[in-house]
């Protein structure tokens, strides 16, 4: 299924080859909003960013800056490596950015295509990594910038902090009801 | 002569008692405006206060369209098309930084707290991005911090607010 309207944003999306594997979600505070940090994170129930009107990892200080993001990711078992090629038991985050701001992230899948969720549109899986690249002008084109920086984590790892995630949104949601 | 009539349609608002920063604002500005009027020369040095202060008077009252520039409903036409554009325009994007920073989030945030009901409203019926604007224009976080991010909690927070206050 394409998506036509992110062809437009992102010049290199056609060319490079996506699917698009969700539906839109929107923004806060509608229901099920969350973003590509989110995403990347393994969680789709929340919008995360480094502000006061967002989540954000209680061990990150709330500052909209590589290193914020380098923390957060860092407690869920993520550590910075060098390239973004598949590599055996672990699972891959890359985090874009532009003019040394974080813009974006997109997770690697085991077929080492990448995931990336485009703000409150859809979810998308793409081929290669430089497809949602994209440097402006807004509101023509995107701002994603480019990959910047990778980390990876160890898969039984991620089975752990997964579990501990889960038990966490139960808990949450318990407290919401 | 524009900045005398914007400065003089803002200042025909009865003054507001309160503790957030417009209503502040224009308690304070209140003060000189018979001065400034009579004068008939006003400028931004003219009026009494800090210099911070007269700099986001200045900020506010010359750099867009302020409230005062519309009638309620001017300002809700002008709010729908500034937000259906720039909900069209953003949703590709993840940073609040960027969806904030849009020209038409500041052009709404300019109207200032006319607008309010409008985003408060909005944020009930369509679910839109509304939290920092609220805040940028009323300085107030009804919600407990622990809750940012969580949209059903923010959401309520500022609905009773806005109830409270008697603006939905």
């Amino acid at each position: 299924v394409s998506c036509p309207h992110l062809e437009i944003i992102f010049i290199k999306l056609n060319a490079a080859g996506y699917k698009k594997t969700s539906e839109t979600t929107g923004y806060p505070p509608a229901p099920g909003a969350y973003n590509c940090i989110a995403w990347a994170a393994n969680d789709s129930r929340q919008w995360w960013w480094p502000d006061s009107d967002s989540y954000w990892p209680a061990w990150s200080e709330r500052k909209l800056n590589i290193g914020s993001f380098v923390k957060a990711f860092h407690r869920l078992g993520y550590r910075i490596c060098g390239h973004s090629r598949v590599e055996f038991a672990f699972e891959k985050v890359a985090l874009y950015t532009l003019n040394d701001e974080p813009k974006h992230m997109a997770r690697q899948l085991r077929d080492g295509t990448w995931t990336s969720k485009c703000g409150g549109l859809e979810d998308i899986n793409h081929f290669t990594l430089d497809a949602v690249e994209s440097y402006g002008p807004h509101p023509e084109f995107a701002e994603y910038g480019a990959p910047e920086l990778y980390m990876k984590r160890f898969i039984p790892v991620a089975w752990v902090v997964k579990l501990v995630q889960c038990i966490a949104w139960k808990i949450q949601e318990y407290r919401d009801r | 002569m524009l900045d005398v009539i914007v400065l003089s349609a803002v200042l025909s608002k009865p003054p507001i008692r309160g503790n957030t920063r417009e209503e502040t604002m224009v308690v304070c500005f209140d003060s000189s405006i018979n001065e400034v009027v009579d004068k008939s020369d006003f400028s931004i040095a003219s009026i009494r206060g800090s210099a911070s202060m007269r700099n986001t008077i200045e900020k506010d009252l010359f750099t867009g369209p302020s409230a005062a520039l519309y009638g309620d409903a001017d300002i809700a036409t002008a709010f729908r098309t500034l937000a259906d554009e720039w909900s069209a325009r953003t949703q590709h994007i993840s940073s609040n930084k960027d969806l904030i920073t849009d020209p038409n989030y500041r052009q709404i945030v300019k109207l200032g707290w006319s607008v309010v009901p409008l985003l408060l409203k909005d944020m009930r019926d369509n679910k839109r991005f509304w939290f920092p604007a609220l805040y940028e224009i009323t300085n107030v976080r009804p919600f407990d911090p622990s809750d940012a991010g969580n949209g059903k909690r923010m959401l309520e927070a500022w609905m009773k607010w806005g109830r409270l206050k008697g603006l939905i």
